[in-house]
């Protein structure tokens, strides 16, 4: 490419850069969303084991519209009675002693702009045998829609790494990357 | 006699086609080994780039794009951070340091890069190791440059050695800064990381070699700022290329992430360093996979190859067989001595193919290093190409067996009554 028609694309590649810029600005809320695929972070340090949950409403209850029925309110209750009960859904090895220190749980804001509505969690964990702190177990995944993907992150003291959990691979790596 | 000899001395008559053969062998077996090698090697030089680091801050664009540019010196970065937010993340309560990055200018073709004290005292690469000098010093004043192992080595500097950096980074540049030269301080040890091919300035020499430049070009004669005379000026640079973030606890890691991806000031990107290589290893497995196939097939080739030389050489061994035959060799050892040509052949081809990879490592090794810094190791024999090699002389033995069969059945029928 000689430098003239580099500089007309770059200068294109901005324009496209400013006006996708300009339009975050509109919206509140521009992450991704995807049906299927929920997010799990887990931050290790020390003791301390901290997790943040997101998914698609869709994944746990089936809709994301406002609950109409009694079915639909029903649905919510259950999932966030999951929700609520970390140690449950979210067990970190037996060894390491883990008790729950934090669990936040925000219900989907039914009313968002963009149509689509998700369940948020954030846990923290404090272990007495961080050594000992290997793997963490996502019990959840039987709760979710049967084809739903975690996608789990790790930032750990030794790396950081990513995974894909399914129901058939609920188990979680803490320590070793994985490559 | 045994049949071993006989084997040899058989094989070594006709030591012309059966050196092809075995150079045939040799070409795909290496071939196969070779991409093994070369993308397990490649993965771990690249892998071991970064490390310790919790987060790498750029514009948004891309997560593998921002990680080749700001880690591997690749391609270029589409804008800046600007150098407040540089400070707000700096002096952030939960940042335990912050490197800035300023990237855009070369020395004969080598990246220059600009950033401060902290570089040489937080970065980590491999296994958490730091950067340590073979010579010298870490930059103390405004003219002084460190110089990575490949720069060293390639261009023949040593500390105390002027030199002057271009605009840009490309490999040849007109628009030199030769108004302000440099000298080089000292010399990293080397990394095998783009680390060694990268010379290393203060952030405020940057700012201070572009004071009198107006939209990438040197200001004309009168307006020009002296080398002595931007001492004087301020040197806070305006916007960095990237920031890369050490945490107090890796706990806030995925907070901090994303309060900086939803900052509104600016748009910005923050990465796992950890996470995104694992995501480019992801697309290049692709590729990966495709070259192993490849390999494979070249390798069956290779076996096909080995099959066809025996079986063409059956007929014009009739009077071999029958020779033997008449001397008390039994049908069994005629088999015996064709499957283990075939083994025979097969191993010597592996054993040059082997040798083979270490060759082509060899040779890659120094363009590697020169091309992209890193360092690839020598091979480092796995169970997997155990498997391979194993797995190819089984199948060179089954596929001996097949005009060993043959040869078996017809010494039992035409043994000795051919007619010459």
């Amino acid at each position: 490419m000689s430098r003239g028609k580099r500089t007309l694309f770059v200068t294109l590649l901005c324009a496209t850069a400013t006006c996708a810029a300009a339009e975050d600005e509109m919206f509140e809320d521009h992450h991704a969303h995807e049906h299927g695929v929920a997010t799990l972070n887990v931050a290790v340090d020390a003791s301390r084991l901290a997790l943040q949950f997101r998914s698609p409403a869709m994944n746990l209850v089936g809709f994301e519209h406002r609950p109409r029925t009694a079915q639909d309110q029903a649905a919510v209750s259950q999932a966030l009675e999951w929700l609520r009960d970390p140690a449950g859904q979210f067990q970190p090895s037996a060894e390491a002693s883990c008790r729950v220190v934090k669990s936040e749980v925000t219900p989907p804001d039914w009313e968002d702009p963009s149509g689509h509505s998700e369940f948020a969690a954030d846990y923290e964990f404090d272990c007495q045998k961080q050594a000992a702190l290997q793997h963490l177990y996502v019990r959840l995944l039987e709760h979710l829609e049967a084809e739903t993907k975690i996608e789990a992150q790790v930032a750990a003291p030794d790396g950081q790494h990513s995974t894909e959990l399914t129901r058939a691979n609920t188990r979680l790596v803490l320590r070793k990357p994985v490559r | 006699m045994t049949l071993l000899p006989l084997a040899v001395r058989s094989l070594w008559n006709r030591r012309a086609t059966a050196g092809l053969t075995i150079l045939s062998i040799a070409i795909s077996v290496a071939l196969l080994l070779s991409v093994r090698q070369f993308s397990e090697q490649a993965r771990s030089a690249f892998a071991s780039t970064i490390s310790g680091t919790d987060l790498i801050v750029g514009a948004r664009s891309g997560d593998i794009n921002l990680l080749l540019y700001s880690v591997f010196h690749l391609g270029s970065a589409t804008n800046n951070v600007s150098w407040p937010f540089y400070e707000r993340l700096a002096k952030h309560r939960q940042v335990a340091w912050a490197i800035p990055l300023s990237l855009g200018d070369s020395h004969r073709g080598f990246r220059v890069l600009g950033t401060n004290d902290d570089y040489y005292r937080h970065y980590r690469f491999g296994d958490d190791r730091k950067i340590e000098f073979a010579a010298g010093r870490a930059p103390a004043d405004l003219y002084d440059a460190v110089i990575g192992a490949e720069v060293a080595r390639t261009l023949g500097y040593k500390a105390g050695e002027q030199i002057v950096i271009a605009h840009g980074a490309g490999s040849t540049s007109f628009a030199e800064h030769a108004d302000k030269p440099f000298t080089v301080v000292g010399v990293i040890a080397p990394t095998g990381t783009p680390i060694d091919r990268t010379v290393h300035v203060s952030l405020a020499a940057i700012q201070a070699i572009h004071l009198d430049w107006q939209s990438g070009m040197p200001a004309p004669k009168g307006q020009r700022v002296s080398a002595q005379d931007a001492r004087q000026q301020d040197l806070t640079p305006d916007s960095v290329t990237a920031i890369l973030i050490g945490l107090k606890s890796k706990i806030d890691t995925f907070q901090i992430q994303r309060s900086i991806n939803e900052y509104r000031g600016e748009p910005l990107l923050a990465i796992l360093p950890g996470v995104t290589l694992q995501n480019l290893w992801s697309i290049v497995g692709n590729v990966e996979v495709a070259l192993l196939a490849v390999g494979l097939l070249v390798t069956a080739a290779g076996l096909v190859c080995l099959l066809v030389a025996i079986l063409a050489s059956l007929n014009e061994r009739r009077r071999e067989m029958a020779i033997l035959r008449s001397v008390g060799a039994r049908p069994a050892h005629i088999f015996a001595l064709l499957v283990s040509e075939a083994v025979g052949v097969a191993a010597l081809g592996m054993l040059v193919g082997v040798l083979c990879t270490y060759l082509a490592l060899a040779i890659a090794r120094p363009l590697v290093q020169h091309t992209y810094g890193l360092l690839l190791q020598w091979p480092a024999w796995s169970l997997t190409d155990l498997a391979i090699l194993c797995g190819f002389l089984t199948a060179a033995t089954l596929a001996g067996a097949i005009p060993a069969w043959q040869a078996y059945r017809r010494s039992l029928a035409d043994g000795l009554t051919i007619r010459l």
